[in-house]
């Protein structure tokens, strides 16, 4: 999802990069390559060089910054540099050099985690994905709690939704109530299409532009540039 | 002598393989240079193969009497069968703009003439003008006094000067000619001065002739002629006193804006909302139930009730099922407005809201229409107009739905916001909120007429209240089915109009202003039009047939006073309400009530107690085309009266008694309109086949279809119904096949509702479903999502072609000509089952 919202942007001449803040180091995959990425900023940034030396472009233009694949010793190093210096990120985003419209996703591990803190402190902008199943709707009041915290505005974003499903519309509905506008207006509709195109190497966007996942992810850009734009003024 | 003929024969250079005609034209024309081609000749040999694919004749057609035939008539050729399917085939069907250009076709220089003289012509820019007057005309919005006493002061002084100052005919034409470009160039400006300018000139022409018509014509010789001559006058006298109360009701519409609603919802007012019904099937009332449970409103504050007058077992579980409340009646005295009044004593909601029962609100409804009662708190009812998305007879049986503005359509678009303007809007029975204190203080809703909802009005105009119109389409019915239903719908409004007007008449009695009276008065003597309407279809025939002469005047000069009159006022009316009335379309919906309503209002005007209540039917289906030749028997009549008419014209013209023959010629155009009027009416009664119980209503809105297989499709809907719904996909696809199952994702607000269906039709990107297995809250959300979306009727006025007089008179002698045809066509079925047995 994130990659295909860096690529509508990408294709509406914004400048977007993403930043892959998941060890899980899956995101490559979903830009086209075939295999785990070896190399990663976390590696470096653990033997402490300049970490956005490996950067990526994607056919589309899009920048990624991969985590890379590192052993459990460097991993905890990371771990270890990201709970000591909390607004790690925030400072280091500011030595990219970037056009000043670009737009950045950081792609976390699921909420609660150490990645999550130190995106949430570099973000301008939290949007919270979460499935309609019971276990995701109970974490959701803490998730806004947590939100509430740290003062952030954010938008939660409901993902696989099946309307032919009653459990999840009434999950939305009740969601509806219980965060009010903070919900996106668009939500991401389960679809077959979408891991067919991840097995066709392709974004859903391309592989079924007439599906309503696409119609979502394009909803979802605009609605999500509007409310920056919103932020900024 | 054979030297001779080889001597011709080599000056004037024949070839043995010419023919005669060949020959013939060498006699007048020298021969070409050696080996040039002769072209002049072969042009004159081109000739008739260009008539011929111009008059549509096939290329073995000789030049014969068909050939000339088809200089005026033009005829079905292969093409047209392609067309989409229409009533009539054949000669009748054919369009008669293009038989007069088929006509005129060789006159081109005529159509190049008339666009040389109009690009010499000066040019003038509309829209700067519009612009410049625009600031008066806001200055007179601001202080509507110092226009009404411009109005007064200038109308004493300039409208005897002009109107009494005599003209010789030769004058009257120029004068004709001045008012008539002053007109036509003043209609282009746009804004609404302009439009009163026109008015006032037409108003100004038709005084002219009144005066003329007063002063010079009525001396007629024997009794008989002047009897007729005065009912004719009586006649004119109501179209000239309808026309008045027009200009005036509609001269300067409200078009009142919606009042938002406080934010804190504990400051609404309780709402009860009724739906009235008798012997409706369940099926009509269902989607109106479950829209109404859909209206955004505080839960505690709403309550919806169904007025069972049927007492109707089924209508009692209905109700339960669908959670809203149900109350009947020991009687069914004074019909609806008797179920209304039951039903206010059992319920305590502050304000009621009324839906007939096909009426299908949208969830919007209340919250545009209950901010005007907290702005005004003197606002004891607020009226919406009553839209319908199936066809009426006239449409359906003309094929015009959507394209001509129905007859409701001027009321409500443009006659309750010109009535607004002045507090005098009308209350008309549904789609309406009425705060309850003043509906009990003018003791319910009247049972006195069968038109219970205007008489409620009024009296709750009397005691100083007022209503407020607002022209968002909010709900949204079925039209009648038949024309008998129909023309019953209008004898019942005809009959109570008379009824109120005997019995309560808005000239007399307190409580009113001047305006209001007018309003009221306008429209109750509207439906006194089927007398006048008879006379005009019958009068020229007194001179044709028994040369009576009914109007002492010159034809000519008849015709410059009377022409300019019609044709100003025409314009004038064209001009204000050209988007909610065609030209000469109300002639024609006259024509067809005229005959019925005469007696309804005629006996409630002599008795006003006579008459009982009829119920419109309503969500019916008409299986087979027919010819309903109960309800046109009196157009027969006068028909064939007309006809006759006419006949007996032509013989004067050609044959007998010819020393009147401008008096002939103009009733005989009188007459031929009346044949066109009388063919339009005949026609309608044609009813059409229809095809589906459920109306499909056209509409665009988004929608994902999901496939057995897992995908989604995001699409738009085409049209739906409660049935079903046509989708439009973005492209083919491969995935699906008839008779598979798939779910349709619908949209209300920000909730999105899954219905189960099957494909029933496939065809490309088009693809039609039907709903099955609906449950009953499925069902609910389904017309909530549909029927009561908030946008669901906001842009019905779109796209309707806007009123061009000469193109509605064409459309008009279209109709009329297919009448004809339909007419033709049953009477021959008619008489071939006649001889077959």
């Amino acid at each position: 999802m994130t990659v295909s919202l860096a690529t509508i942007l990408q294709r509406q001449n914004w400048t977007t990069g993403i930043i892959e803040l998941d060890p899980a180091n899956r995101l490559g995959l979903f830009l086209g390559l075939n295999e785990l990425l070896e190399q990663g900023f976390a590696a470096h940034l653990a033997k402490r060089e300049k970490w956005c030396s490996h950067a990526y472009q994607s056919a589309d233009q899009v920048i990624f910054l991969p985590f890379g694949a590192v052993d459990a010793m460097t991993k905890q190093i990371f771990d270890h540099a990201l709970y000591k210096y909390p607004q790690w990120l925030k400072i280091a985003l500011h030595d990219i050099v970037v056009p000043p419209d670009s737009v950045f996703f950081i792609d976390t591990p699921p909420w609660p985690s150490l990645y999550v803190e130190q995106a949430c402190e570099a973000a301008d902008l939290i949007v919270v994905v979460w499935n309609p199943e019971p276990l995701h709707y109970l974490t959701l009041s803490a998730v806004s709690n947590f939100l509430a915290k740290i003062k952030k505005p954010a938008l939660f974003l409901v993902n696989k939704l099946d309307v032919r499903r009653p459990l999840h519309n009434d999950l939305v509905l009740m969601s509806q109530n219980h965060l009010a506008n903070l919900l996106l207006p668009y939500r991401l509709h389960l679809d077959e299409a979408v891991p067919e195109a991840f097995a066709n190497n392709k974004l859903v966007i391309d592989h079924a532009p007439s599906s309503q996942v696409s119609h979502d992810l394009h909803g979802i850009s605009a609605y999500i540039m509007q409310t920056l734009h919103k932020l900024d003024s | 002598m054979n030297r001779f003929f080889c001597l011709i024969k080599q000056q004037l250079q024949f070839v043995p393989e010419m023919n005669c005609y060949a020959m013939m034209w060498r006699i007048f024309f020298r021969a070409p240079k050696p080996n040039a081609p002769d072209t002049l000749w072969l042009y004159v040999c081109f000739l008739p193969y260009f008539f011929r694919s111009k008059l549509g004749l096939g290329a073995k057609d000789r030049i014969d009497a068909k050939f000339f035939l088809a200089l005026f008539w033009r005829f079905p050729c292969a093409e047209e069968k392609v067309q989409p399917p229409t009533f009539v085939k054949g000669w009748f069907n054919m369009e008669l703009l293009a038989v007069v250009e088929k006509i005129l076709w060789p006159f081109v220089f005529i159509r190049r003439f008339y666009d040389w003289l109009l690009s010499k012509l000066p040019k003038f820019n509309y829209d700067k003008i519009g612009d410049s007057l625009s600031s008066v005309e806001f200055f007179f919005e601001r202080y509507p006094q110092a226009f009404l006493l411009i109005t007064l002061i200038t109308l004493p002084v300039v409208l005897p000067l002009i109107v009494t100052t005599p003209f010789s005919l030769f004058e009257q034409v120029v004068f004709f000619t001045a008012t008539w470009w002053i007109a036509l160039r003043i209609r282009r400006i746009p804004g609404r001065l302009p439009i009163l300018v026109l008015v006032g000139l037409s108003i100004l022409v038709a005084a002219r002739y009144v005066w003329w018509r007063t002063t010079h014509t009525l001396d007629l010789e024997t009794p008989i002629e002047k009897f007729l001559g005065l009912l004719l006058y009586a006649a004119e006298c109501y179209t000239w006193l309808i026309l008045l109360f027009g200009f005036v009701q509609t001269a300067w519409p409200l078009y009142r804006k919606p009042v938002p609603l406080p934010k804190e919802t504990d400051l609404w007012p309780s709402v009860d909302i009724y739906i009235p019904t008798y012997n409706e099937p369940l099926s009509v009332v269902r989607p109106t139930v479950y829209a109404a449970c859909g209206i955004d409103w505080p839960n505690d504050k709403l309550k919806i009730y169904i007025l069972d007058d049927g007492r109707r077992e089924e209508f009692k579980l209905f109700a339960e099922q669908a959670g809203v409340e149900y109350i009947i009646r020991p009687d069914n005295f004074h019909a609806k407005a008797g179920n209304i009044n039951h039903a206010l004593k059992k319920t305590q909601g502050e304000y009621i809201t009324i839906f007939d029962c096909d009426h299908i609100p949208t969830r919007s409804f209340l919250q545009t229409t209950m901010g005007w009662f907290l702005k005004d708190k003197k606002c004891a009812m607020l009226q919406t107009p009553h839209h319908f998305f199936s066809p009426d007879p006239f449409e359906r049986n003309f094929s015009t739905f959507q394209q001509v503005p129905n007859e409701g359509s001027l009321f409500y678009g443009l006659v309750q916001d010109g009535n607004d303007l002045w507090n005098a809007t009308f209350f008309c029975g549904s789609c309406a909120v009425i705060k309850r204190q003043p509906l009990l203080e003018v003791g319910g809703i009247a049972v006195e007429t069968v038109t219970e909802d205007a008489h409620t009005a009024l009296k709750m105009h009397r005691r100083g209240y007022t209503t407020a119109y607002l022209k968002l389409v909010q709900a949204a019915g079925l039209a009648t089915e038949s024309l008998s239903g129909h023309i019953g719908q209008r004898i019942r409004w005809a009959r109570g109009m008379a009824q109120i007007f005997r019995t309560d008449n808005p000239f007399l009695g307190r409580g009113l202003s001047f305006m209001q009276r007018l309003c009221y008065s306008n429209a109750m003597l509207h439906f006194f039009y089927g007398i006048p309407r008879l006379i005009f279809l019958t009068m020229p025939l007194s001179y044709l047939y028994f040369e009576l002469h009914v109007i002492n005047a010159a034809a000519l000069s008849l015709a410059a006073y009377v022409l300019p009159h019609i044709m100003h006022a025409n314009l004038a009316n064209s001009t204000m309400q050209g988007k909610y009335r065609h030209s000469f379309w109300a002639e024609v919906y006259e024509s067809v009530l005229a005959w019925y309503i005469v007696l309804p209002t005629t006996i409630a005007f002599i008795n006003p107690k006579l008459g009982k209540f009829n119920v419109t039917a309503k969500g019916g289906l008409i299986e087979k085309s027919y010819f309903d030749w109960n309800i046109s028997k009196p157009y027969l009549i006068l028909l064939f009266l007309n006809l006759l008419g006419f006949a007996i014209g032509v013989g004067r013209l050609l044959f007998w008694n010819q020393h009147e023959l401008s008096t002939v010629m103009l009733n005989m155009v009188w007459t031929g309109f009346n044949l066109i009027m009388l063919g339009a009416a005949v026609g309608v009664a044609t009813e059409a086949r229809q095809i589906r119980l459920s109306h499909r209503v056209p509409m665009r809105i988004p929608a994902v279809l999901y496939l057995p297989q897992g995908y989604t499709i995001a699409c738009y809907t085409d049209n739906y119904s409660s049935g079903g719904v046509g989708l439009v996909l973005p492209e083919e696809t491969h995935y699906l096949t008839m008779k598979d199952r798939i779910h349709i994702g619908l949209n209300r607000g920000d909730r999105e509702f899954c219905f189960p269906g099957e494909i029933v039709m496939l065809k490309g990107k088009q693809i039609g479903i039907r709903f099955e297995g609906l449950s009953t809250e499925q069902e609910k959300n389904l017309v909530q999502c549909t029927f009561g979306r908030a946008d669901a009727w906001l842009a019905w006025d779109e796209g309707q072609p806007v009123d061009k007089p000469l193109a509605a008179l064409f459309e008009v002698f279209r109709m009329g000509w297919r009448g004809y045809g339909r007419l033709f066509r049953h009477v021959k079925e008619i008489s071939t089952n006649w001889l077959k047995k």
